[in-house]
């Protein structure tokens, strides 16, 4: 904000222009009028949506008022879905922020290969999480998946393991792969906050005599703690709203094993065609978001004090 | 002095004993971080390696237990997906719609990416340099609304797009990607801009320029690798969009990457060559650009979100 005079200065009207803030307006109102109307209204409609009873390919609308978000809290799928939801947004949360910063650890030493490795290292995060479901899918298969294959002639095993038995399996594959794809990028943020940290503090401690472990918790970690915020939202974001690999390997089954909030809200919408319901749900999936984000942001940025 | 000369052979032994310790914790050291350097490779490379693998297998060979480790190279998979471009034959299954589904995403990213650049300049350049009504909070209602899930926006587009007629049409598609791409692309480009040393406008400013001509001959050249980033940043996110891409686009004739690639899925079939060459296929452009972006995408995420 120090260059906002300087600025003002700069775009300084003059003889046959415009005032600067219609200036500014007109630049900026294709983008505003843009997120207006694909953002901001479309929210405001679901929550019009929310408030009917509509069935896909059926221009009638009956308006229910709240009945739709009193019978999802009621619906049994709720808390179950709610439940193993929050708990798959944690395990990716944890595994992305931890091993995320043992890679960027590894990354701020010199060693050969060091060029190669992170190169190789940002790879994974190319592949869409369709490819990761498929991929993993198909590494996990019981019968001809690589991986039983690979166990087996290691000598690790002696049967082939079948990894997808139960729904909570899955969950944990599908939450692996998710770690696998989300770890470089959360490697390469925490590479570039580590790379910042003050030389003069971290030999002040040594001096000190703090060991590697404390100087890592005391020095590293408060320093780079905005960027752990970023990745802490960034990955359970993305652990929140993980649905193509549901939608492809599972489906929600087997029964209702691997229902999460977003594969329930999809399959409300547009296979059991009720787009009233489906609206409630993805709001209170929004909502839920909204309360997390505030509270990680509020619970991280506290520590500040310490 | 005399006692000081007495005591050094024993402190220079006590040292030496020391650094032999301290050396062997290095080693000790050393190895841990090979180790777990060659772990990581392994983890990260394997997935990679076991899709190559078995896109190179024939059928038979992907079927075999336990895999061959080193096939004899095939490319029947390959065929099968880009086989269809020559021959130019009816539809007869999901990996025909590969091809197409590449062409289809390749040109919903590409607009997205302009579209992105377009809009997202003028107002990144707006909300760094201009004061406006709104100029200062502006900014950050666009970066809270990052956690506006798709997921929020699913019914009312389909409702929306659907009474407009663009559901099944690449234009409804690339209107729902514009939505979750903009408000991110505009952060960045402005924390891009507020990069750019002021100077260099006033300069321009003072020798005559109008603002237009101060933007598209000073600001805009200079800004070029960061136009270029969103972009492409723009033009992957659309292109990995599977959420948008299957509800609001789901006939085979206009359908998109994602659910393409999705459609390869079928264990019955025990397909694994062609759903690993297809996802292969379909992940090169992602593949490169993310080796063109790294940097630049993490020093961009960093600054959009450190500059209030």
């Amino acid at each position: 904000m120090t260059s906002m005079p300087a600025t003002l200065r700069l775009h300084r009207r003059r003889r046959g222009e415009i005032p600067e803030s219609l200036f500014g307006l007109s630049l900026a109102s294709p983008a505003i009028v843009v997120t207006l109307a694909l953002l901001a209204y479309p929210l405001v409609y679901s929550l019009w949506v929310s408030l009917h009873k509509v069935t896909l390919g059926n221009d009638n609308w009956k308006w229910v008022g709240l009945d739709n978000y009193t019978s999802i809290l009621r619906d049994p799928l709720f808390l179950p879905s709610l439940g193993r939801t929050l708990t798959f947004a944690l395990i990716v949360t944890v595994f992305t922020t931890i091993v995320g910063l043992a890679v960027a650890l590894i990354l701020t030493e010199n060693f050969r290969g060091r060029a190669i490795f992170r190169t190789l290292l940002i790879l994974p995060w190319a592949l869409s999480q369709t490819m990761l479901a498929l991929t993993f899918g198909w590494i996990f298969n019981s019968t001809f998946g690589p991986l039983n294959g690979l166990l087996f002639d290691l000598g690790l095993i002696n049967e082939y393991i079948a990894w997808f038995s139960s729904g909570q399996n899955v969950l944990y594959i599908i939450a692996m792969g998710l770690v696998w794809s989300l770890v470089p990028f959360a490697a390469l943020l925490f590479l570039g906050a580590l790379q910042t940290v003050p030389e003069e503090l971290e030999r002040a401690a040594r001096v000190d005599g703090a060991g590697p472990i404390r100087r890592f918790l005391l020095i590293k970690v408060p320093w780079i703690r905005e960027t752990l915020l970023i990745v802490v939202i960034i990955s359970a974001l993305n652990g929140f709203l993980t649905f193509s690999p549901i939608y492809i390997l599972t489906g929600g089954g087997p029964g209702t094993e691997t229902y999460l909030l977003s594969w329930w809200g999809y399959r409300t919408g547009f296979l059991d065609l009720d787009l009233g319901r489906s609206a409630a749900i993805f709001y209170v999936m929004t909502m839920l978001i909204a309360v997390l984000a505030l509270a990680t942001v509020a619970g991280l940025g506290r520590r500040r004090d310490i | 002095m005399t006692a000081a000369t007495a005591i050094a052979p024993a402190i220079s032994a006590k040292s030496a004993q020391m650094r032999q310790r301290r050396e062997r914790r290095r080693r000790v050291r050393k190895a841990l971080r090979s180790a777990a350097i060659i772990l990581f490779l392994v983890w990260i490379v394997a997935p990679f390696y076991f899709l190559l693998l078995v896109s190179f297998q024939s059928k038979a060979d992907s079927l075999s237990t336990p895999p061959n480790w080193f096939p004899i190279p095939d490319f029947s998979n390959y065929a099968r997906i880009l086989g269809r471009a020559l021959t130019n034959a009816p539809i007869s299954g999901p990996p025909d719609l590969i091809l197409p589904g590449i062409v289809n995403s390749a040109i919903v990213a590409t607009i997205t990416g302009l579209l992105n650049v377009v809009f997202g300049s003028l107002a990144g350049y707006a909300f760094a340099r201009l004061r406006f009504p709104g100029s200062r909070r502006l900014p950050s209602v666009l970066l809270a609304s990052q956690m506006v899930p798709a997921f929020a926006l699913l019914v009312p587009y389909y409702v929306v797009l659907r009474r407009l007629g663009l559901t099944n049409t690449l234009t409804g598609v690339i209107i729902a990607e514009l939505s979750i791409t903009l408000p991110f692309t505009i952060w960045l480009l402005r924390g891009y801009f507020l990069g750019i040393p002021i100077a260099l406008e006033r300069a321009a400013r003072v020798d005559g320029c109008s603002r237009i001509q101060t933007i598209y001959k000073v600001v805009l050249p200079l800004a070029r690798p960061g136009l270029i980033a969103v972009s492409l940043f723009a033009f992957m996110v659309a292109w990995n969009d599977f959420l948008f891409a299957i509800v609001l686009n789901s006939r085979t004739d206009s359908m998109l990457i994602q659910p393409a690639i999705a459609g390869l899925y079928n264990v019955r079939e025990q397909s694994f060559g062609i759903m690993a060459a297809g996802s292969l296929l379909a992940a090169i452009p992602t593949m490169l650009l993310v080796l063109f972006l790294q940097r630049f995408l993490v020093r961009g995420i960093l600054s959009g979100a450190t500059k209030g």
